[in-house]
């Protein structure tokens, strides 16, 4: 299946976008990784959480707070990390409305959002030179120096889950962007696309073998911005009710002290030596 | 899913069926900025005559936006990366999302007074 749907003009435009926004947040890094989530808590209040139906990666919505408008993003955290940072990147195209913008710059309101938010969050990922760069370094690691190969599936595999673990991208990402940047023949991307469906074993394995310790691994983590302090202030100015205090402490797992809980250090001076 | 989101999701749904924009069928009845997002977010518990004019407006009843739809039609009305096919897990997180945004305020009202 061919997943090369959006006009060049439209490539081009998400490309510019993505530079601009590389130096609105003066991103240095080229590949952003788990920095990600850091460029996607400017924007918004990203609420991380595990839930049991992994088949959702993330929710995107407005919220009135006081009289402002503010996005909203959900992650959920039983996903493994790699999922979790796709994730965030392409919900940080939707809050910076890029599907909009590059339908605006080329003048074609029919483009589709999300292939156009995919692209955004491929190209913020995975930069093509860094993407060619690193596949060039890895075939040359295995003893391949020509520019035009021919290698075993398992290999071509081994070659995924390595660029995998290189930008912390799904499985799927990483052959999406070989099928984007025409590294492979249509009939080998979709053999690795059956591979992932029928085989995710192999995958696993050589994950394993690897030692790509952050793939394949889930947080779990469970937090909102800055929630305790902002329950600690809630619970000091009386605003909150007991029974919402104890419902957000027990879904989030917090545990408060008052401050006169707190033990505090002895006041006696001692003596140091410089 | 609670009351007020309910409502809010079933207005919307039914603007959205005639073409119509919330500001379109909203703004006449003085609903602006805020409390338009607050009401569609379903964050505003409305009283039955409010209802009724928004159903008027509408042209249709107040029973086809105070009874519960199918679930498929409220999931498809939040943006979500991956699927969900239970209402339960979507309204999990529109609710911690509502508590938060609720907690900011009554802290920051509290700075305010």
């Amino acid at each position: 299946m061919n997943h090369n749907n959006l006009p060049m003009e439209a490539i081009i435009a998400i490309k510019n976008n993505v530079i601009k926004a590389r130096n609105n947040y003066k991103l240095m890094n080229l590949i952003p990784r788990d920095d990600i989530f850091s460029l996607l808590e400017e924007e918004c209040v990203v609420l991380y959480y595990p839930l049991d139906n992994k088949d959702i990666n993330g929710m995107h919505v407005t919220k009135t707070v006081g009289q402002e408008l503010e996005h909203f993003v959900y992650i959920n955290t039983k996903n493994p990390i790699e999922k979790q940072v796709y994730c965030a990147a392409h919900e940080l195209g939707h809050i910076l409305g890029l599907d909009q913008t590059v339908r605006d710059e080329i003048k074609d309101q029919a483009l589709d959002s999300e292939a156009i938010i995919n692209r955004f969050a491929a190209e913020l990922l995975m930069p093509e030179e860094e993407f060619r760069n690193a596949l060039i370094l890895k075939l040359k690691e295995m003893g391949y120096e020509q520019k035009a190969v021919s290698i075993t599936m398992d290999s071509l595999l081994r070659i995924v889950v390595y660029l995998m673990n290189f930008f912390l991208v799904p499985y799927k990402a990483i052959v999406l962007r070989m099928e984007e940047m025409n590294i492979a023949a249509q009939e080998v991307i979709d053999g690795l696309e059956t591979l992932e469906s029928e085989n995710q074993d192999r995958i696993i394995a050589i994950i394993e073998e690897g030692k790509f310790e952050r793939l394949n691994t889930t947080n779990e983590r469970k937090n909102m911005k800055n929630l305790t302090e902002l329950l600690l202030e809630a619970k000091e100015k009386g605003v909150i009710s007991q029974r919402k205090l104890k419902k957000l402490q027990d879904i989030f797992e917090i545990k408060m002290q008052d401050a006169a809980d707190i033990p505090q250090i002895t006041k006696e001076e001692v003596h140091i030596m410089i | 899913m609670n009351y007020s989101r309910m409502i809010g999701n079933n207005i919307t749904i039914e603007a959205q069926r005639r073409g119509l924009s919330l500001e379109q069928v909203l703004a006449p009845l003085g609903y602006k900025g805020e409390y338009l997002s607050r009401l569609t977010e379903g964050r505003l518990l409305l009283p039955l005559e409010e209802i009724q004019r928004i159903a008027n407006v509408l042209g249709t009843s107040v029973d086809t936006l105070t009874q519960p739809r199918d679930d498929q039609e409220y999931l498809a009305s939040v943006h979500k990366m991956g699927s969900c096919d239970t209402l339960e897990d979507q309204d999990f997180i529109l609710d911690l999302f509502d508590m938060y945004a609720d907690l900011r305020e009554a802290v920051d009202a509290q700075d305010k007074q």
